[in-house]
């Protein structure tokens, strides 16, 4: 069968109400006033046609599964121009929760056909299949980031930095392990045998090598003693947490994110910020810790509540409502800064002058989408403000020179 | 289409808002609504007025049908396309350019959603004159093209009843301004003018025939300082009908609504009672206290229904739309609309109760009150999987013939789209004149109104 995988959603296509809730919302007709953004779909509000949302999505896998629809290159790029942010899965329609899967498993339909991914997916997938890494950087140079701190290979607790922490923001890598350390928490890290969480792979549907790379870490975890992994990724979290299990099996290992160690540290007294952070900041909830799945967003806010002379401030769309950071910056660069800028002018709008994520994808996003627009805003991660508070992270430097 | 008007289209809009894969015509070919597919063969998105007047000029020009399209929520499928063409999309004309505070008044582009207008005005102190009761990405175009109703309608009546006036675009391209701003110079601050006919009108309910509504002024109102409701159960539409009719005469409530306990059923709530009559005041706080007190009195006295505990959920059409749409098994549902005189209220009821036993359907009753007669709106839940959508076809279909014999009529023409049978001639040859001086290329929406066309 040509679409094996979307043949799951028949029953949910057909009945799919062509509502056009999944474009602009509203996100609740009885709470219009709330903190909700104008925006719900980034792909639709960039390209401006149903054809790039869900509804345009669900209504051509009608006509694929029916035979009516010729899988052209034109239709696999299309295909491919959704973020699987899953802002169209919050606003209560017969499709429920299942348009990332579906969209998804349709993805993985074309890779099997042959037709799928497009180029920018594909390579990433063969930089991770040769690197373990999307960046094709060299695997013994994953935790150059940890140099100098003498960090166990085995513990209970390991710390998963990902791709982006390991090799584009190490700052962030070292600023989690940081404040673990200062915490008194012991941990080790995997080293070279840590690979890509393999978000790229499944998001794109080359799910062979996803399974690949899931069975690989999965292993490590284990040769590494894990009872517990944790990391500071919001997509490397979720992906650990809810996308290994249907492929391994039980992982025999919990999954946390570091926000959820640090809150109970903070709320027990283990940790005590102390050095003031003399910002208004606003906090970008990660799609993938927010509303893919978890719901963790009490944490991150508690974290930073915690940090003298924080305003924290909420943007439009926020929690499980969240807008997403553009989180394909590589596959979809246009697509991704577009969604990134409007992320920033929601910061500006909310009038902070600091943006904390608790995602290095988010961070990294809108690292770089601050830097296109005219309005300066510091782009952080939760830990280096955190790290700061403890008097254990660097000196932060100053705004201009943060912007990138 | 012709490579070459497609080339045109671009050339005025932009390539990037010119869509004509067929996958882009797919995503374009059902709307929310019981109809089938019906394909475009191109999309455009325009982002102002001036480009929608080039696109209908060179529609004109080359007999190219044009369908427009905002929210696509009307739930009648008009904004499919009947005979190919163009479907206008505009979505993208969503600029909101101020509210003007003494006139009590907004304007914007047409294709703001409502959900956006609210929260706009919201912030400064006005509100729409409804409850915020919608589905999907209304936008305000399409609610004016459709002469949308809602909760609220018993003081406000319907969309037409609070829009000032409009920008058009008349099917041969010119642009222009009904309302006081058809005057050079003055502001949209009067709907209605000493110079001649209202051609405000000419657009409401025109659900795309007569032109495109690229702008709309609409009234707005203060936020209240209450709004305080208490519902009603009654065991027989008949007794619901006498007290709807007892409520709407004390000339009290801001809004009257009705729903039954199928709706309950279908959203998976115990129904507190057979009908469920739901009385909205709002105003200052010790009007408000005064008209439910008033309310509670009328129906107290009546001989029959009997007040409901306060926290009786409240199912306005968002709400339920929300709600039944999570069903699991998925399953789609289509509505039927009419409105009648309120002593029809029961044998409308009755009408739609009969043909969803017949049928098997869930179902569920909406109705309102708008000013002094009513607009009842029910939904059917189906599997559009196993039965296609012409079971609901069929449905809607009997449904309007049943009302049609206890005096209501459409409140839009559903799955016949010209539903002419029942006009009198002379207003459909009336019309047909008015359509024919408007759309002389019989460009717009070419075969929703077969008797009104050439």
């Amino acid at each position: 069968m040509a679409f094996e995988r979307l043949e799951k959603y028949r029953e949910i296509i057909w009945n799919d109400q062509a509502c056009g809730v999944c474009q602009r919302g509203p996100w609740n007709p009885y709470r219009p006033f709330g903190p909700t953004s104008d925006r719900l779909c980034p792909e639709y509000e960039k390209f401006r046609t149903i054809t790039h949302s869900a509804q345009g999505r669900i209504q051509a896998a009608r006509w694929l599964l029916e035979g009516k629809l010729p899988v052209s290159d034109d239709f696999v790029k299309v295909t491919y121009d959704c973020l699987l942010c899953g802002a169209c899965s919050t606003v209560g329609c017969v499709v429920d929760q299942a348009h990332v899967p579906m969209f998804r498993d349709l993805r993985a339909d074309l890779v099997a056909m042959g037709k799928g991914p497009i180029e920018p997916f594909r390579k990433t997938g063969s930089l991770i299949r040769r690197e373990g890494n999307r960046f094709g950087r060299p695997k013994e140079e994953r935790a150059k980031w940890a140099e100098g701190m003498d960090i166990s290979p085995k513990a209970d607790l390991v710390y998963f930095a990902g791709c982006v922490a390991s090799y584009r923001a190490p700052e962030v890598a070292r600023s989690t392990a940081t404040v673990l350390i200062r915490a008194g928490v012991p941990f080790a890290i995997l080293g070279a045998e840590e690979w890509c969480c393999g978000q790229p792979l499944l998001s794109s549907g080359q799910v062979e090598a996803f399974a690949s790379v899931a069975e690989h870490n999965v292993r490590a975890f284990r040769n590494a003693g894990a009872r517990r992994v944790v990391t500071a990724c919001g997509c490397c979290y979720h992906t650990l947490k809810f996308d290994y299990p249907p492929i391994t099996g039980d992982t025999g290992f919990e999954v946390l994110h570091i926000t959820q160690i640090l809150a109970d540290l903070i709320g027990n007294g283990g940790l005590r910020p102390k050095q003031s952070f003399d910002h208004r900041v606003a906090y970008q909830d990660p799609c993938h810790l927010a509303r893919l799945g978890s719901r963790i967003t009490a944490e991150p806010r508690a974290i930073l509540k915690s940090v003298p002379g924080i305003e924290l401030v909420e943007m439009e769309g926020n929690g499980k409502d969240t807008q997403c950071c553009g989180r394909f910056p590589v596959e979809l660069p246009d697509l991704s800064l577009y969604t990134g800028i409007n992320r920033i002018r929601d910061a500006r709008a909310a009038g902070a002058d600091t943006l904390v994520t608790a995602c290095s994808f988010c961070h990294w996003n809108l690292t770089r989408a601050g830097g296109n627009v005219k309005e300066s805003l510091k782009v952080m991660d939760i830990t280096q403000i955190l790290a700061h508070s403890l008097g254990c992270g660097p000196e932060l430097p100053p705004l201009e020179e943060r912007r990138r | 289409m012709n490579p070459e008007i497609i080339e045109r289209l671009r050339a005025i809009v932009g390539p990037e808002f010119v869509a004509d894969k067929d996958y882009d015509l797919i995503a374009y070919a059902r709307a929310w609504s019981y109809e089938g597919p019906r394909l475009p063969e191109a999309i455009v998105v325009p982002g102002s007025a001036e480009e929608v007047s080039e696109i209908m000029r060179l529609a004109g020009r080359t007999g190219t049908p044009v369908t427009v399209r905002a929210g696509g929520t009307t739930t009648t499928g008009m904004a499919l396309p009947r005979q190919g063409g163009i479907v206008l999309d505009l979505n993208r004309m969503d600029r909101i350019y101020g509210i003007d505070e003494d006139a009590m008044a907004v304007s914007m582009q047409s294709g703001v959603t409502v959900y956006r207008l609210i929260k706009y005005i919201e912030r400064r102190g006005f509100k729409i004159p409804w409850l915020p009761e919608f589905g999907g990405g209304v936008t305000i175009g399409g609610w004016t093209a459709f002469n949308g109703v809602g909760a609220g309608g018993s003081v406000y009546g319907r969309v037409g009843d609070f829009i000032v006036g409009l920008q058009v675009v008349l099917p041969t391209g010119e642009i222009v301004r009904t309302g006081s701003a058809s005057f050079k110079g003055a502001k949209q601050f009067a709907r209605y003018l000493g110079t001649g006919p209202d051609l405000t009108g000419l657009y409401l309910n025109s659900l795309g025939v007569s032109g495109v509504i690229t702008e709309v002024t609409m009234r707005v109102y203060p936020i209240p300082e209450a709004l305080g409701w208490v519902s009603f159960g009654f065991e027989t539409p008949e007794e619901a009908q006498e007290g709807i009719k007892k409520l709407v005469r004390a000339n009290i409530a801001y809004g009257i609504t009705c729903v039954d306990d199928e709706m309950f059923k279908t959203i998976r709530l115990p129904p507190p009672a057979p009908w469920v009559v739901q009385f909205f005041a709002e105003g200052w706080k010790p009007e408000v206290d005064f008209r439910v007190r008033k309310a509670r009195e009328i129906i107290a006295g009546a001989g029959f229904g009997k007040e409901l505990p306060q926290n009786t959920p409240r199912i306005l059409w968002g709400g339920a739309r929300g709600t039944s749409l999570r069903s699991k098994p998925p399953r789609r549902y289509m509505c039927v609309g009419c409105f009648h005189p309120l002593d029809a209220t029961a044998a409308v009821f009755n009408v739609y109760n009969a043909v969803g036993r017949k049928y098997n359907l869930r179902r569920g009753m909406l109705w309102w009150t708008c000013q002094t007669y009513a607009n009842a709106f029910p939904v059917y839940v189906y599997d559009e999987l196993a039965d296609g959508p012409e079971l609901a076809a069929r449905a809607a279909r009997e449904c309007r013939e049943g009302w049609g014999a206890v005096g209501a009529v459409p409140d839009y023409p559903g799955p016949d789209p010209d539903c002419t049978e029942d006009i009198a001639p002379e207003y459909l040859g009336l019309w047909k004149r008015i359509k024919e001086a408007l759309d002389p290329y019989h460009i717009m929406h070419r075969g929703q109104s077969p008797v009104i066309e050439r």
